[in-house]
């Protein structure tokens, strides 16, 4: 029997809102599972691996690349003033309070969040979730915790690796391009710059990994269908931290503005 | 690949990002910790703009320590200064004595003054021994810090250049552009008026005419007296001169040969001849006048009387008969 119109209505509208709710309804299911991190050492360790050490020649590569780009930028304006110790100022606070946390999470978006979409998206196409829950697991504790606690971990550290190498980056082609010694550079930068500015583009890079990972999970779990639900699960999850990342950065650089960083 | 290698390699991961994060939070912040400041204060009586927490503190041009604080005593419109300075950079000073010596340093003139760091507006504070007679060294009774050294500060450089600035921008807020510029719009309204007329064109027109004809003719005269024609001219006036001069030495030669005073005697004395000589004729043509009016009377009676010839002139007949 065909379902008549108002029917057909009211479950497109009906499914148009789950899918709206469906991220709080993922975020209350996350936060309510135990975490039993202690029975999952095996899963952190490969998202550990999978998210940190394997993305870290590409974080390295793109962050020195980053910080000579914006050295170069420097140069090009500063020197028509003739104050070109001051991109020592600007690539310093750039890297380490925005482009340092914003760069490794983009990576990360590219790296961990589709992976984390696709292999969930695609245990739940095979009923594997369901099998999970029939075995009585939590698929919440079983499958998210692990990645987040990996992402916790490996983003900030990458973050690290990444603000040193976009420093190190711009000051390499300061030194070849300015009058600028390394040692000057140094000097400046350790002046200008402080621990304070520094932690707190750690503390962003945390919340991009818990962002990335959620959004990257919540896109799995809501893949359905076949292969190509799987396929538009991981662009979703891209799509969704990308833009969850964005408006993140942007909300905690004012927050860090009004307390005076 | 094995799970012990994985797990190696994430040790590597985690242990390496941990001391790199150590390492700089180490030399951006954390060093600082154990380095031993001296605290100062000082009070400005002019605006502190640019001068910011963090600002540099220079002894002579090398920088000793930063801006600590800054806050305001309304009441006595002042700007309280804090730094913290770094008695190690001060070399053959003890630690311990640092703060002695700093104040016999002060009862020696040092003084702080602010000072432009750039063009980019932003201020530092230089610590220096200044000129300024009038630098009031006492320890005011209110410091803010207790324990800090007060130091004097002197007003800036920049202080009168400011104050210059603002009697510069009083005086041209004095100026009534609003009236000048009703003004000058009224006069630019008249001198269109005045261009729109009639008369004004026609003469701008006839100045056109007056100029074109005075370019052609400009072109005629350049065209008429060329080069090669100019230089034929000076030849000729050249050649011209050569003969005036050659007249004039034949002239000055002949008139010296002439012997102009005797000449002109001469010529005086046949001058005066001359005028007797006319004088004489004059005497003789009166005479001779005379002469044929007599003749005329004489004809006249002849032919009235042709006897009288023979007979002779009839004798006058007496009134008194």
């Amino acid at each position: 029997m065909q379902n008549s119109k108002p029917e057909k209505l009211k479950q497109t509208l009906t499914g148009y809102i789950a899918q709206a709710v469906y991220p709080v309804v993922f975020l209350g299911e996350v936060f309510s599972a135990k975490p039993r991190l202690a029975r999952r050492k095996r899963e952190l360790l490969y998202y550990l691996d999978l998210c940190g050490v394997k993305s870290l020649p590409v974080v390295i590569i793109i962050s020195l690349l980053m910080g000579s780009i914006i050295a170069m930028q420097g140069i090009l304006q500063m020197r028509k003033v003739g104050a070109e110790i001051f991109i020592v100022d600007l690539v310093g606070f750039a890297v380490l309070k925005e482009f340092g946390p914003l760069m490794v999470a983009m990576i990360s978006t590219g790296r961990a969040g589709s992976a984390f979409a696709a292999e969930i998206g695609t245990m739940k196409v095979n009923e594997e979730i369901y099998a999970l829950q029939t075995m009585g697991v939590n698929p919440y504790s079983y499958l998210v915790y692990p990645k987040l606690a990996a992402m916790l971990v490996a983003i900030p550290v990458l973050t690290v690796f990444g603000d040193a190498f976009s420093i190190l980056g711009g000051m390499i082609l300061s030194t070849s391009a300015c009058d600028i010694t390394p040692a000057a550079y140094w000097a400046r930068s350790t002046a200008v710059l402080n621990g304070t500015v520094f932690m707190l583009g750690i503390i962003k890079s945390a919340v991009f990994g818990v962002l990335i990972t959620l959004a990257g999970c919540c896109c799995g779990f809501s893949a359905e269908g076949n292969a190509q639900g799987v396929g538009r699960g991981a662009t979703q999850a891209v799509v969704a931290s990308i833009f969850l990342v964005v408006i993140a950065d942007a909300v905690m650089t004012l927050l860090f503005t009004f307390i005076g960083y | 690949m094995s799970e012990k290698s994985q797990k190696l390699r994430i040790g590597i991961f985690i242990i390496a990002g941990t001391l790199l994060m150590l390492a700089v939070l180490f030399f951006l912040g954390l060093s600082d910790m154990f380095v031993e400041k001296v605290t100062l204060v000082t009070r400005f009586n002019e605006s502190v703009q640019g001068l910011t927490v963090g600002s540099p503190v220079k002894y002579r041009g090398v920088q000793v320590g930063t801006v600590s604080k800054i806050s305001i005593v309304m009441q006595k419109k002042t700007v309280w200064v804090a730094m913290e300075i770094e008695p190690r950079y001060f070399r053959g000073v003890d630690k311990d004595e640092f703060e002695n010596a700093f104040r016999k340093e002060l009862a020696n003139g040092l003084a702080c003054r602010m000072e432009f760091a750039g063009i980019t507006g932003m201020k530092f504070i230089d610590l220096d021994y200044f000129s300024t007679a009038n630098t009031d060294i006492t320890v005011p009774s209110n410091i803010p810090l207790e324990e800090a050294i007060y130091v004097a500060s002197v007003p800036s450089a920049f202080q009168d250049f400011s104050k210059a600035v603002v009697n510069a921008m009083e005086r041209l807020s004095k100026i009534r552009f609003e009236e000048i510029s009703a003004e000058l719009e009224q006069s630019i309204i008249t001198i269109n008026t005045l261009l729109a007329d009639p008369a004004i064109k026609s003469t701008i027109s006839k100045i056109n005419e007056a100029a074109e004809n005075l370019e052609s003719s400009t072109a005629t005269i350049n065209q008429a007296i060329n080069e090669e024609r100019i230089a034929t001219m000076l030849d000729d006036v050249e050649k011209n001169l050569k003969s005036l001069n050659k007249l004039t030495s034949t002239l000055n030669r002949t008139s010296a040969e002439m012997k102009l005073p005797e000449s002109s005697r001469a010529l005086r004395n046949a001058a005066d001849s001359i005028s007797e000589s006319q004088k004489d004729l004059t005497t003789t043509l009166e005479k001779l006048n005379h002469t044929l009016d007599s003749m005329k009377l004489f004809f006249d009676y002849i032919e009235k009387d042709p006897s009288s010839i023979i007979r002779g002139k009839k004798p006058e007949k007496s009134i008194l008969k």
